[in-house]
């Protein structure tokens, strides 16, 4: 039993040295604490996807009028707008990235980004939703599929106060 | 704030790990001993099996039990459960499709469609069969909760797929319903949005997982929630209670799972083929209170009715220690006296939506007490369906009655979230949905229909209980085409409802008009399809059920203790609304490089640079109470572009924005004296082009002083002409952070000084009490006065705006139990048929609430 647990930790060193060797090799220029335990697999996109058509109808990319360009940074100006939001209250955000569309309205169309987006919080919050990003802006233009959370006491909800000065004026 | 980006890893960096999960999964009792089953060895009538808590801790541990939690002393040692043949901790799914075309008839099975975890994040590896082949581990070890986790998941889904095959079935295996409009679609089968789409592996990509997860030990404290995104399940704890847990209580394993099934309901009509799916999926959510997610809370109770038969939700996991658990029934001894199964006491809307019944005396605004309204009226009529109905063949009458309810919430919710728009399911084969024309039903179109389903045509009280009373007519009721229950009546139907003031209508809107023109029914689509006729509700069986006009609404006038709106301007307070908003799965692009919470200077008044919330303070002139309230302040059609200016210009929609303020008066000649049948937004024809004459625009004008007069404009008009000479890159809601000189094409002008948020563009108030504000309804009735985050919308002020700058922002605003918000009353034709949806466009459904207001300095 005692050579088993040491090979054990011996085995469970030599995994993690392996890690984090490839850790630094592919992402030499991100701080160790960035290191995400997750392995994201984005889709490799060889044409936009087109949605918002009508039903029956049917486009290709080359044949819509497409309003925006695609940007490189879409995915940090999208971390950068969920960090304004949640401010000092999010800890960690993962972007999975689903699919790269054509939102098509009214005979244009914007290239969208459609991606999940994990949320965590300091306080072991956390809110997974999906969301789709202006692929040239990063702007989040819609979110969905959202958490439904139930809290033990209803009552110990997130609430806004009042301001008492409304009833003292 | 440590941030954290996803990176790709090369596979090679994948060995060492699967080389340690290996060597882990195959020896996980050597390091987790006391998850182990111990000493006692098992024979071969055990395989597969566990000793499981088959009910709640409270019902088996009786009144006198202590404090202490033993979940040992609640297992049933006597008569071990399936869990799962599979060697790992999950199971498989699997529904039947009974199509009248013999021999089409087949099973659907998902393999390994739920799957359970202990805590998340861990990354542990699902638990592996006892060397014994049990799945008998330690009573309180995790593995002992993922255990039961999963037989208490797949009791419930078993249940629920028993339910669809059984409505599935009924609709589509006999022949008898064939030119009836139907909801729950033939194809489904060929779709896959019987389960979570994704769980098929070519769209696997749709969800984070392709398979539900559970987490029985979740770490997130206080809560249990279901993420569709996942998706997944999360039982959390009470870090102040050791050893208790949310997932000890099996009525929360199954209301959490009921959220699941609403979600797959909700998208049964949202996928044709395993390539043809829509890309946003309905839900009935929100960020606070509104009615879309009281009724999913009374759904998701509903379902834990329908496993355990008990009229009575949470009794361990929120009744042990905080006092929270639910009745379902007026007959539980937990109500106060006044309720009971009687028409008059039974738990009727309005009267009950803040009602707490453990603490009745402090009413709580709160998408779960209002659910409770739906959870007792769906259980009363089960009831009375089990009492009226023949048993069909080899099953209970409550088996009957609860498949027939199941049977009308996945019809009524397929029809609410159908986000194709088509409303209807062709009859003659599975294979072929219809209409295949742009024939729209339900949404306006798909590509607004997620705008529609989720901000401006919610899924109120009115329109689901609306489509349940068509439903049971279709299909259950004496007088309809399915006649599945003759004893049941649309009188017992309508008294029914009516009892729970639940009779929000005068017509089931049966006509299927068309989301755009008001003469296009479901024959125009599909030939085969009845002509349409419109059924009004029997008057005669309205009792409770009030309803009251739009005019009995307005904003409340100022007096000492009563504003006409509230103003959250302290930035503490807003950071902790946008963060909570994010939590709640609202993300939205701030425009910070003009605005933001830093600038916030709790002076109540709005001053350049905030960011604000805006609880508008709604009065009641009527002397009923009026419920549902529902606030919209999102981009509609109110304003016509002017060619020869180009800008647009306010129309008039009301008597106080006059053609001599500078509004447009409705002509024939001009596009204001119609409403757009499209929602346009996003589209500017070409590049740097002007939005369409017509467009929606943001609901806030602003006053430009003239020579003789002042008048209201649009705002791009005013930052043109009255000097700011702010560019695009100065305006709210213009991306420009990044690198590039592109134009932001997602951009309007006309919010470029006064922004209202995206995402947070509306505003629900549960209920206003006759001849009070909002206000006074909640400070009679709460100690403290609080806010539900559900009551504000933001909007985002431009730090360059002069002070002074007076703006006007055109509210729309409706409630549920209203007679004129959902019906042209003064159509002599039709007065009781619905708007179609293309008139939510504009304002004619709506109030107009003008919010007026000058910035501060």
């Amino acid at each position: 039993m005692t050579k088993l647990r040491l090979l054990l930790v011996l085995m469970t060193l030599l995994v993690l040295g392996a890690i984090g060797y490839s850790f630094l090799m592919d992402v030499g220029k991100v701080e160790k604490k960035e290191l995400v335990k997750q392995i994201v697999a984005t889709p490799e996109v060889q044409e936009r996807k087109i949605m918002g058509l009508p039903a029956g109808v049917k486009k290709e990319a080359k044949d819509i009028n497409v309003q925006n360009s695609e940007s490189d940074d879409w995915e940090e100006k999208l971390v950068a707008a969920l960090k304004i939001q949640g401010g000092d209250t999010v800890e960690k955000i993962e972007i999975k990235k689903v699919a790269s569309l054509i939102w098509v309205q009214n005979d244009t169309g914007i290239n969208v980004e459609s991606v999940i987006v994990t949320i965590k919080g300091k306080d072991n919050k956390e809110a997974m939703f999906k969301a789709l990003v202006d692929s040239q802006t990063g702007k989040i233009l819609e979110t969905w599929d959202r958490p439904i959370q139930d809290p033990t006491n209803p009552k110990k909800g997130y609430r806004l106060k009042v301001d008492p000065r409304y009833f003292n004026q | 704030m440590n941030m954290v980006r996803q990176w790709m890893i090369k596979p090679i960096a994948l060995l060492p790990i699967a080389a340690l999960a290996v060597l882990v999964s195959c020896n996980i009792t050597e390091l987790s001993p006391s998850a182990s089953s111990g000493q006692i060895a098992y024979d071969s009538s055990y395989a597969n099996r566990a000793f499981i808590y088959p009910e709640s801790p409270a019902l088996l541990a009786g009144a006198g039990y202590g404090n202490k939690i033993d979940i040992s002393s609640f297992i049933d040692k006597r008569n071990p459960q399936f869990i799962t043949d599979s060697s790992q901790l999950k199971s498989d799914c699997g529904m039947e499709f009974n199509y009248y075309y013999i021999p089409y008839r087949t099973d659907a099975v998902k393999t390994d469609c739920v799957q359970s975890y202990g805590v998340k994040g861990a990354l542990e590896p699902l638990p592996t069969r006892q060397a014994d082949g049990t799945w008998i581990y330690a009573a309180g070890s995790r593995e002992f909760y993922q255990v039961n986790a999963l037989y208490h998941l797949n009791k419930g889904i078993s249940t629920f797929f028993d339910k669809m095959t059984f409505a599935y079935k009924k609709l589509h295996g006999g022949t008898s319903l064939l030119n009836v409009p139907k909801n729950i679609p033939s194809y489904l089968k060929s779709s896959n949005m019987w389960w979570f789409k994704g769980v098929s592996s070519d769209n696997s990509q749709l969800f984070k997982n392709d398979f539900l997860t559970s987490y029985a030990t979740c770490e997130n404290f206080d809560n249990a929630q279901f993420s569709p995104a996942g998706p997944e399940l999360c039982f959390g704890s009470d870090p102040t209670h050791p050893n208790f847990y949310y997932v000890q209580d099996p009525s929360v394993i199954y209301h959490e799972l009921g959220h699941a099934f609403v979600a797959v309901m909700m998208n049964l009509r949202n996928g044709t083929t395993a390539s043809d799916t829509t890309t946003f999926r309905s839900n009935l959510v929100s960020h606070g209170y509104n009615e879309s997610a009281s009724l999913n809370e009374g759904l998701a109770d509903y379902f834990s009715y329908v496993m355990n038969g008990r009229t009575h939700i949470g009794e361990w996991a929120l009744g042990r220690f905080s006092d929270a658990s639910r009745p379902m029934s007026e007959s539980d001894p937990m109500h106060i006296p006044g309720i009971d199964t009687t028409s008059e006491g039974r738990l009727s809307y309005p009267q009950y939506l803040l009602y707490d019944p453990n603490d009745p005396d402090h009413p709580y605004e709160d998408i779960h007490y209002a659910g409770q309204i739906v959870g007792h009226y769906l259980v009363a009529l089960t009831e009375s369906l089990r009492n009226k109905c023949t048993p069909e063949a080899g099953m209970s009458a409550q088996d009957t009655a609860t498949s027939y309810v199941m049977m009308l919430i996945a019809e009524s919710l397929s029809e609410v979230g159908d986000l194709r728009s088509v409303g209807l399911d062709y009859a003659t084969s599975p294979f072929y949905p219809a209409p295949t024309s742009n024939y729209y039903f339900t949404n306006l179109d798909p590509a607004s229909s997620y705008t529609w389903a989720t901000l401006v045509n919610p899924t109120s009280y009115r329109r689901f209980f609306q489509t349940m009373g068509k439903n049971i007519k279709k299909f259950i009721a004496s007088s309809g085409s399915g006649n599945f229950c003759s004893a049941f009546s649309m009188t017992d139907s309508e008294r029914l409802l009516d009892d729970y003031g639940l009779l929000l209508f005068r017509s089931y809107n049966d006509n299927g008009n068309s989301t755009k023109s008001a003469t296009t029914f479901y024959k125009n689509a599909i030939s085969s399809m009845p002509t349409a006729s419109l059924t009004n509700v029997t008057e005669a069986n309205r009792r409770k059920s009030i309803l009251m006009s739009k005019s009995l609404l307005s904003l409340a006038t100022v007096t000492s203790d009563r504003p006409s709106y509230f103003i959250i301007d302290d930035a503490q307070s807003m950071s902790g609304y946008l963060s909570n908003l994010l939590f709640k799965g609202i993300a939205t692009t701030l425009s910070s490089n003009v605005s933001g919470t830093q600038y916030n200077n709790n002076n109540i008044k709005i001053s350049p640079g905030e960011v604000v919330g805006i609880i508008p303070n709604l009065y009641n002139s009527s002397n009923s109470t009026m419920a549902g309230i529902h606030i919209l302040a999102n981009d509609f059609d109110h304003m016509i572009y002017d060619t020869i200016t180009g800008y647009y210009k306010p129309c008039v929609i009301d008597t106080t924005t006059t053609t001599d303020q500078g509004a447009i008066a409705p002509l024939p000649t001009n596009d204001c004296g119609s409403t757009m049948t499209e929602y346009k937004k996003y589209t500017r024809s070409i590049a740097g082009g002007p939005y369409p004459t017509q467009a929606a625009q943001p609901i806030c004008m602003v006053q430009m002083d003239g020579v003789d007069s002042s008048r209201w404009v649009s705002q791009n008009e005013y930052r043109k002409k009255q000097g700011l000479a702010l560019l695009d890159k100065d305006c709210l809601g213009y991306s420009n952070t990044g690198s590039y000189s592109d134009q932001d094409f997602t951009f309007n002008p006309n919010e470029c000084l006064i922004r209202v948020l995206p995402g947070s563009a509306d505003a629900n108030f549960s209920k206003i009490a006759p001849q009070k504000s909002y206000i006074e309804t909640i400070r009679s009735s709460t100690t403290n006065v609080i806010f539900n985050p559900g009551n504000a919308f933001v909007i985002e002020v431009n730090k360059w705006i002069p002070p002074g700058t007076k703006f006007r922002c055109r509210l729309r605003a409706r409630f549920t139990n209203c007679t004129d918000c959902y019906t042209d009353t003064e159509n002599t034709l039709f007065p009781t048929d619905d708007f179609i949806d293309s008139e939510y466009n504009g304002a004619k459904p709506f109030k107009i609430i003008n919010f007026d207001f000058t910035v501060n300095d």
